[in-house]
């Protein structure tokens, strides 16, 4: 296979990116998190900077027919509880398209679901925060800063999501 | 869901003439070096104030497949990276794209450059993008351009939109040319949606496109106007739309021309809780509704149809579109408890006859086609459950019937949470098949089995098996393996090693019938 010069470039893409990553991600990262407006499932309008300043938010993106994402959002019901007294918002952005958004009310009503489950029918959202793949899990401190972002669920990925809420809940007492 | 007929990336291969693969033209390394800085210069201001926001991601493809015969073409490479500026009120959008060798279907020869760029302003409520942009009207049924990087699919417009939206009402306007899949821009586009919302528990609103895209004389319209419903003990929401509206039942059009003729389409979902009992029934009617250049369309109204997540139960379920089917599906789902459910699903589906609205039907091109692929019906049957309560289990059975073949599916799988921070994941998936014409039966198979570690070094080590026992299956055992590792929370690489049977792959919606595969696939994901 001959090397074409496409090939150097997107290497060299890769490579200055790399050089980045260090500064900007994973936990402290302290990106400003992209503002947005969405209908909530029920309709009316939802907007990120307006409830700023409550509590942490955990947003998430996910997906009817992602399997991992329903996973991740049953195993983070503990901490919703545990915190949301304290002012833990927990954002859940459905992706979902035209074809599958009318399984999100079974769904969230079968699982109980206690979040704000949010539409972004045009992956508005989803480009603005450069998400790539569902699940993946953003925390937002009260300031509007990503303090932690995590594509992907294992079992016990919703351990360390919930030290850090705690970590700002406790902060902010 | 809806059939795109997209190449996949080794597909491509066998249907590109041209063997003289694209050396550097001018500007390759000029665009790289400008994202390249850009992703570089990141740290700096980063560090600086929040007035300049910047961030950026990047997805890079490699595959070898050595199912492909002429050597020259077995490997390909594919890159996206996308650049966000942010400034005030306002966005700036680049995404530069490689291909190699470049996809058949575009005129492009380079195989790289910008691909799409848009530019937004946001502020208390209003909005205008200029550039490329993807819309969304209503339930999509009059107009709906999006992008699926995993399917290949892109129908952006070109142009401007803008929106308004309040407590009350959300108004878009929007008005550019479609862009095809050889990146040809067609005819101008107009289109506008107004939603109000007089109370918290409904809305109502209505969409109208117009274009001359079939046309460079008769412009063709579309028109709906639909309503939501929303209360604590479930939702209605019902679309109804028209085609060429004022034109009377005239399916063959005014001029002869069937793509200007008349067309109907109505869709409604509705969902009902009575006590841990969920009901959701949705239906679909769409009747010579299609906007489409090419394979490229620009509406994709939802079917009323079960979308399986299972692989083997995915490849049968039908590829419906807007021009003529008829679908209903119904789904009821009894949680016992938070942890364990049992539901029930049941669709069915078939095409609009001939002279079933007594006129000449559109698209008679593919319409036997489209007979043989709609008439479809699907039931199953699926439980979940936690016992004990580190694993989680679901099994499910499935009956689909086309007008070629039975298929009876049985599936289940587990994730077990071993230790603190690892899982076992298992699955396993089985299809009897009976074809009806000559009563042949053979059955498939899949199994997988994954170890996943939660924290860093974070990474999913995944082993999938395939086999069948159809006679007529050029290979009857297929077995990959598959590594994801996540690093800097952000970055991800995936590796595929092996072979992986041909079939219909589905993602939100979209699908895409990827050929046999054997061989090393690569994906790297980075984001800032």
């Amino acid at each position: 296979m001959r090397l074409p010069n496409v090939i150097v470039t997107a290497v060299a893409l890769l490579l200055a990116s790399m050089l980045a990553w260090p500064a900007i991600t994973g936990e402290g990262i302290n990106a400003r998190a992209p503002d947005f407006t969405l209908k909530k499932v029920t309709g009316e309008n939802y907007s990120l900077e307006q409830n700023l300043g409550k509590g942490p938010i955990v947003l998430n993106f996910w997906a009817t027919w992602c399997g991992p994402c329903i996973l991740e959002m049953k195993n983070l019901k503990k901490t919703y509880a545990r915190y949301a007294a304290a002012g833990l918002q927990m954002l859940s952005i459905s992706i979902d398209d035209n074809k599958t958004q009318p399984q999100i009310p079974s769904i969230v009503r079968t699982y109980k679901f206690p979040y704000t489950i949010l539409l972004d029918e045009n992956k508005d959202v989803y480009k603005a925060y450069h998400v790539a793949n569902v699940p993946q899990i953003f925390i937002i401190d009260a300031q509007g800063n990503i303090v932690y972002n995590h594509q992907g669920y294992q079992k016990g990925d919703e351990k360390k999501v919930e030290a850090i809420v705690a970590k700002l809940i406790g902060d902010k007492k | 869901m809806i059939m795109r007929y997209t190449l996949r990336p080794s597909d491509r291969y066998r249907v590109e003439k041209r063997v003289n693969w694209p050396r550097c033209a001018p500007g390759t390394w000029t665009s790289g070096f400008m994202i390249a800085a850009l992703l570089t210069v990141h740290q700096g201001i980063a560090a600086q104030e929040n007035d300049l926001r910047v961030s950026a991601d990047n997805q890079f493809y490699y595959a070898h497949d050595s199912y492909i015969e002429n050597e020259a073409f077995r490997d390909l490479m594919e890159d996206w990276a996308a650049v966000t500026l942010g400034y005030g009120d306002f966005n700036a959008n680049v995404v530069y794209e490689a291909h190699l060798p470049p996809p058949s279907w575009s005129q492009d020869t380079t195989g790289q450059g910008i691909y799409e760029r848009w530019i937004t302003y946001k502020h208390d409520g209003f909005s205008a993008t200029a550039g490329n942009f993807y819309a969304l009207l209503g339930k999509g049924i009059t107009l709906n351009s999006f992008r699926n990087r995993e399917m290949r699919y892109n129908s952006n417009i070109d142009g401007a939109q803008f929106a308004y939206t309040n407590r009350f009402c959300d108004i878009t306007a929007l008005g550019g040319r479609p862009r095809d899949f050889s990146g040809r821009r067609l005819n101008p586009l107009q289109a506008a949606e107004v939603r109000v919302m007089p109370a918290p528990w409904g809305f109502l609103g209505g969409t109208y496109v117009q274009t001359k895209l079939f046309s460079d004389v008769i412009a063709s319209r579309w028109g709906s106007a639909y309503m939501q419903l929303q209360r604590d003990f479930g939702s209605l929401y019902t679309e109804i739309a028209s085609r060429n509206f004022g034109k009377g039942n005239n399916v063959g059009g005014a001029d002869g021309n069937l793509l200007n003729g008349t067309g109907t389409a109505f869709y409604s979902s509705g969902n009902l809780f009575v006590k841990d009992i969920s009901a959701l029934v949705d239906a679909a009617y769409y009747n010579n509704f299609d906007i489409s250049e090419g394979i490229a369309m620009y509406n994709s109204p939802p079917p009323a149809i079960k979308e399986h997540s299972n692989a083997l139960m995915s490849r049968v379920a039908p590829s419906l579109f807007a021009a003529n089917h008829t679908s209903l599906h119904g789904s009821v789902t009894y949680a016992i408890n938070d942890e364990n459910n049992v539901s029930a699903d049941l669709t069915r589906s078939r095409a609009i006859k001939e002279g079933e609205r007594g006129g000449t039907r559109a698209f008679t091109h593919c319409a036997d086609f489209f007979d043989y692929t709609a008439d479809y019906t699907d039931v199953f049957l699926k439980g979940e459950a936690v016992y004990p309560s580190t694993i989680d289990w679901t099994l499910g059975s499935g009956y689909q019937k086309t007008l070629e073949a039975g298929y009876l599916n049985f599936v289940g799988s587990n994730d077990w949470g071993i230790m603190d921070n690892y899982s076992l994941q298992g699955a396993v998936e089985h299809q009897w098949t009976t074809i009806d014409l000559t009563e042949r039966k053979y059955y498939s198979q899949l199994y997988s089995l994954t170890f996943a570690r939660a924290s860093a070094p974070r990474l999913s080590l995944a082993c999938i098996v395939e086999r069948t026992t159809d006679q007529y299956s050029d290979h009857k055992f297929w077995v990959g393996a598959q590594l994801n590792w996540t690093f800097f929370e952000n970055n991800e690489i995936v590796i595929f090693a092996g072979q992986r049977k041909k079939g219909k792959i589905c993602s939100g919606g979209v699908c895409v019938n990827k050929p046999e595969f054997s061989g090393v696939e690569v994906t790297f994901t980075s984001r800032l």
